[in-house]
């Protein structure tokens, strides 16, 4: 056995396997994975291994799209051909048409990464999976590479390639301890001695919890006990001349392929279980759980409804074992937060068909520093402090009982909410607030017009559409008051603090003490990493903002590049500290009469900062604006938020100053061309191709990336963003939707889109083909699956003179 | 004439059984938990003779825990008419020895007035193969094990039994006990709407108290152990060097 690798890879699952495989793709052939037992001896061993390209997101479409490659090419091998049924297709069913509009969305997402799915009425289902009925049914997505493999052969064939490309495979060899070194390497100790590495990566599957305390982390995955059984032969599909397609079915609950002649029946039950809770037996290895037919009795009458011969069928074996889930569905691929040299590929429910993909970017991450895609979906750090087990078990609960039922826009389900709070949390409630959830965070989304006011969540524009409507009004006339809580904030401090920051960004970084700035940083790639709001409060004290969910990644990326010699330091305030934003042309006002001193605009112009007291709440006050009115975010800390509220709020009634949310933001947002992290930045495109051109600084002696940003901008741009209006009015633009250009052809993607209320736009942003990026261009977007006419504008289409926010 | 199906709840076939670490038996916790194989192939045989019109009523009993009704429902499920559980210990743990059970069936049978009792040849957990033969003679019947064939006529049963190197007709009178073998039948699975239908089929539930039988365990296990785990193989690069081998360690 090895005893210095560049990488060990601990746990031989899918996860470990593909990880494995893929670091001696990238590049990296020094490399190891443990495995306790013998590969392929969890819940890969039990998984009913289906392998979809369908996904919420572009990134999920790119990676299923690589394991589909993959395994194709890995079951052509004559040297070690696998099982995978490659291509039988599958259908999503659906009999409500507001689902089938999710279909359609997602679609027109696939079809940016080449993927093509098809809508097909109830008729077509039928026609292509005889043993479907088509009463109750509308129809479904079907997506034609769909297909299952062979869990065990997979392992082992990756595992043979990445053996045969130099790495090594130690089984029966359990991970006692972990030890991290002052240079941030690692020594993996095993019963059979220790490794020394670089790199360690946690893929152990639903095990991930034991390696992480080796580490002293608690990583939010949570294991549920999942059913499926497996019939004796069924007439029709061993008459059939072809194979049956793979159903999944939200109307009750349940998937089905065809295994030999007969169906593999899987089921998603509302009564389900957590598994392992409360620890593992550590001989549970190739083991399932006892079966338990009755908590799957609720599923099985709309089975049989769907498919008749289900009820004739015998039933040869009943398979009931664990699978990881997290808090919102994904797995954890990329960095462990707070550790260095340390990845996790872990919480993988469709392992068999997403593990190839994940190891895939994974192994680019550990290898480049940044995969292909932007990861943040799948990124481990997009989780902050309230990721916790006991959360993730409610979140995992009601993610088993909807497992088909994908999330609408501005959809947030209540299992685990008020994860995280503000004092002014229930305070916001009693005035009606309908909150939304940002990494944890209930943030408010809008005021309800009344208490029964309920909202259908749609791909359309839905009620809430007029509720903005006015609350825009309303700031745009006079005042509106919102909180934005959550957002990240950092200390930074030294003498040095300024001049480092300088090196991380590439921006100009503001000197003045009581400016602010907005400023951006890049990877090594010369890639967009991430937007802060630096705020200069003295000589050697810097506030730093971003966006609620970066807390993690961007105290990983600063930490990372900090001054060796201790000069600067920083801490998050993060939890400590929330925002009253107040907006709208009054705002000064409110601010004068709650708060001393002079804010007119001569002596607090825009982008200025300074410390005061909110009547009797110390705050600081900054002249920002992301609605492009006038406005003040007034940074306070929670244990004194109520008062500052109290204070603006009485301050506010001599203007009827109004609550807003962050639909009401989102829409005004867009007017003014402001963009949102992961968004409309991503770290696919470099900060020229995102626009950002009046932010980037290349006369700076250096910043991160600045080299490889001069080798990109001599190739040229990939992409271009870009702002369009949209000539419809049911529905917005949403993320991921394809754009066209006037011959039909798909040549980018949307970022977001929302209704602009004050200049009356459906305003949508996206990246589009540098050849279509020109202000006047006619494309056309895909909204909810179907083209719609659209133009490319100026980004500033609300007070593009910055009147209103420098008034 | 009704038909006893004799049934007992084991670690399903297709798990890995994993030793306790103080050898005091087997692991159970949380593991999955299936009929016994051959008294599948039993309940089955039961299911085709009453579906021959040879038999009236198929009873399933079993004896053991609590959670053996789990497989009475199987049995159930795969159509027998009524079930009897004979509740016996709340200890996974506690093997419920042939002789205990001999017994207990034998009181079944009488309460029952079955005139036909069809057994598994013996449970894939111990392994024993005794019960069958024990009741038989408890009850003073012929007795006919492991089946490969069971012929009814008028007052008899004709099993064809495999045995080495051949097979062997025997001629019970009937009431008889049967044990079944492996390959007796092929036994039907359960469809779903049977499976829940079993749910309701009567169940009735017993101890052996009822009976005035003592299921105390007379033997004592002083052990437990895995088999000796199987050393790693290697892998040769030619015929030649393969024959050195096999006299290397006295194989040839």
């Amino acid at each position: 056995m090895k005893t210095q690798t560049r990488a060990v890879v601990i746990g031989g699952g899918i996860a470990g396997c593909s990880t494995l495989y893929h670091l001696t793709q990238e590049g990296w052939t020094d490399v190891v994975l443990v495995e306790r037992n013998e590969l392929t001896s969890g819940t890969t061993w039990h998984s009913a291994a289906q392998v979809t390209n369908f996904g919420g997101t572009q990134t999920m479409v790119g990676l299923k799209s690589h394991s589909i490659k993959l395994y194709k090419e890995l079951a052509d091998d004559p040297d070690y051909p696998i099982n995978y049924h490659h291509a039988d297709g599958g259908i999503r069913l659906t009999n409500d048409p507001k689902q089938m509009e999710g279909y359609r969305h997602f679609a027109s997402v696939a079809k940016g990464m080449g993927a093509d799915f098809e809508i097909i009425d109830a008729e077509e289902c039928a026609r292509r999976h005889p043993l479907v009925s088509t009463q109750n049914l509308l129809g479904g997505l079907w997506d034609p590479l769909d297909g299952d493999i062979d869990p065990a052969q997979l392992c082992q064939a990756l595992a043979r390639r990445a053996r045969k490309a130099g790495a090594e495979v130690y089984r029966h060899t359990p991970v006692t301890g972990l030890t991290q070194h002052k240079d941030d390497s690692w020594t993996v100790h095993t019963d059979k001695g220790d490794i020394d590495c670089e790199v360690v990566i946690n893929a152990c599957g639903y095990r991930v919890n034991e390696v992480g305390a080796m580490m002293g982390v608690e990583h939010p995955v949570a294991s549920m006990e999942h059913q499926y059984f497996l019939t004796d032969d069924i007439k029709d599909i061993a008459e059939a001349d072809h194979r049956m397609p793979l159903l999944r079915c939200p109307i009750s609950d349940y998937y089905c392929r065809q295994e030999k002649n007969g169906l593999l029946v899987g089921f998603y039950e509302q009564d389900c279980k957590t598994w392992g809770m409360d620890g593992i037996d550590p001989d549970f290895v190739n083991a399932l759980c006892p079966d338990d037919l009755d908590r799957v009795m609720d599923v099985l009458a709309g089975a049989f409804e769907r498919m008749p011969a289900l009820e004739e069928a015998g039933i040869r074996s009943i398979v009931n074992g664990p699978i990881t889930y997290t808090i919102d569905g994904a797995p954890l691929v990329g960095p462990i937060p707070g550790k260095r040299n340390a990845f996790c590929i872990i919480g993988l429910r469709a392992g068999l068909g997403e593990g190839g993909g994940h190891g895939w970017l994974l192994a680019q991450q550990i290898v480049h520093g940044e995969a292909q895609y932007d990861t943040w979906v799948i990124d481990p750090r997009r989780f902050t402090g309230h990721a916790t087990v006991e959360l993730t078990a409610l979140k995992s609960i009601e993610d088993y009982q909807n497992e088909f039922r994908f999330h609408f826009p501005h959809e947030h389900r209540p299992a685990g909410r008020n994860a995280k709070t503000t004092p002014i949390t229930p305070v916001l409630a009693a005035e009606g607030a309908e909150f939304g959830v940002v990494n944890g965070w209930e943030r408010i989304a809008y005021v309800k017009p009344s208490s029964d006011f309920t909202e259908t969540h749609s791909f359309q524009f839905n009620e809430t559409f007029d509720v903005v409507t006015k609350e825009i009004e309303a700031v745009q006339a006079s005042v509106g008051m919102t909180e934005l809580n959550g957002f990240n904030r950092f200390e930074i401090t030294g003498t040095g603090a300024r001049d480092w920051l300088d090196t991380i960004m590439c921006s100009r970084v503001p000197r003045k003490i009581g400016k602010v700035g907005l400023t951006y940083f890049l990877n090594h790639k010369g890639d967009v990493k991430g937007e802060a709001t630096l705020a200069n409060l003295s000589e050697d004290r810097i506030w730093y903002g971003s966006a609620a969910a970066s807390e993690y990644h961007d105290m990983d990326w600063l930490t990372a590049h900090l001054p060796e010699d201790g000069s600067v330091k920083i801490k998050s305030l993060t939890n400590e500290w929330s925002i009253l934003v107040i907006a709208g042309p009054k705002s000064r006002e409110v601010l004068s009469a709650v708060s001393r001193g002079d804010w007119s605009k001569a002596a607090f112009p825009w982008l200025s900062v300074r410390e005061a007291y909110i009547g009797i709440a110390p705050a600081v006050v900054m002249s920002v604006s992301f609605s492009g009115e006038l406005a003040y975010e007034i940074h306070v800390p929670s244990h004194q938020l109520y008062a500052a509220y109290l204070a603006l709020k009485e301050a506010g009634a001599a203007h009827d100053m109004k609550l807003f949310g962050s639909h009401a933001v989102e829409s005004m947002r867009l007017e003014k061309g402001y963009r949102h992290w992961k968004a409309d930045l991503i770290t696919e495109f470099n900060p020229f191709e995102s626009v950002l051109d009046r932010f980037i600084k290349m006369d700076k002696p250096d910043f991160i990336g600045k080299t490889a940003l001069e080798a990109q901008i001599k190739r040229g741009p990939r992409r271009k963003f870009v702002t369009l209006v949209l000539d419809c009015t049911h529905a917005p633009a949403h993320g991921g939707d394809s754009i066209l250009a006037p011959d039909g052809r798909c040549i980018g993607t949307i970022t977001s889109g929302e209704w602009g209320h004050r200049t009356g736009q459906n305003i949508a942003m996206g990246f589009v083909d540098p050849d279509f990026d020109t202000i006047g261009q006619a494309l056309s977007v895909e909204v909810i699956g179907a083209p719609v006419g659209a133009q490319v504008v100026t980004p500033d289409l609300y007070d593009p003179n910055y009147e209103k926010i420098r008034a | 004439m009704k038909a006893l199906v004799p049934v007992k709840r084991v670690i399903d076939y297709n798990v890995k059984v994993r030793v306790k670490a103080n050898g005091s038996g087997v692991d159970l916790t949380n593991t999955k938990m299936s009929m016994n194989p051959f008294d599948e192939i039993a309940v089955e045989e039961a299911m085709r003779l009453k579906e021959a019109g040879f038999v009236s009523e198929v009873v399933v009993v079993t004896i053991g825990v609590a959670k053996s009704e789990e497989v009475l429902r199987s049995g159930l499920a795969m159509g027998a008419d009524r079930a009897i559980l004979i509740e016996t210990t709340d200890d996974v743990n506690i093997d419920i020895e042939p002789l205990a059970v001999a017994k207990l069936l034998a009181k079944v049978v009488a309460q029952e007035g079955s005139g036909l009792v069809l057994a598994g040849k013996q449970a894939i957990d111990n392994d024993i193969n005794a019960t069958g033969q024990m009741l038989a003679e408890l009850l003073g019947w012929g007795q006919a094990t492991s089946a490969s064939e069971v012929v009814i006529t008028n007052e008899a049963a004709r099993v064809t039994r495999e045995v080495d190197g051949g097979l062997q007709v025997v001629n019970v009178t009937l009431p008889a006990i049967v044990t079944c073998d492996l390959r007796l039948n092929e036994p039907r699975y359960a469809s779903l709407p049977n499976i829940m239908k079993a749910k309701k089929k009567p169940l009735e539930r017993k101890t052996p108290a009822d009976f005035g039988v003592d299921t105390a365990p007379r033997l004592k296990i002083l052990n437990t152990q895995e088999p000796a785990t199987r050393a790693a193989g290697q892998i040769l690069g030619s015929v030649a060097e393969l024959a050195a081998k096999l006299k290397e360690v006295g194989a040839v």
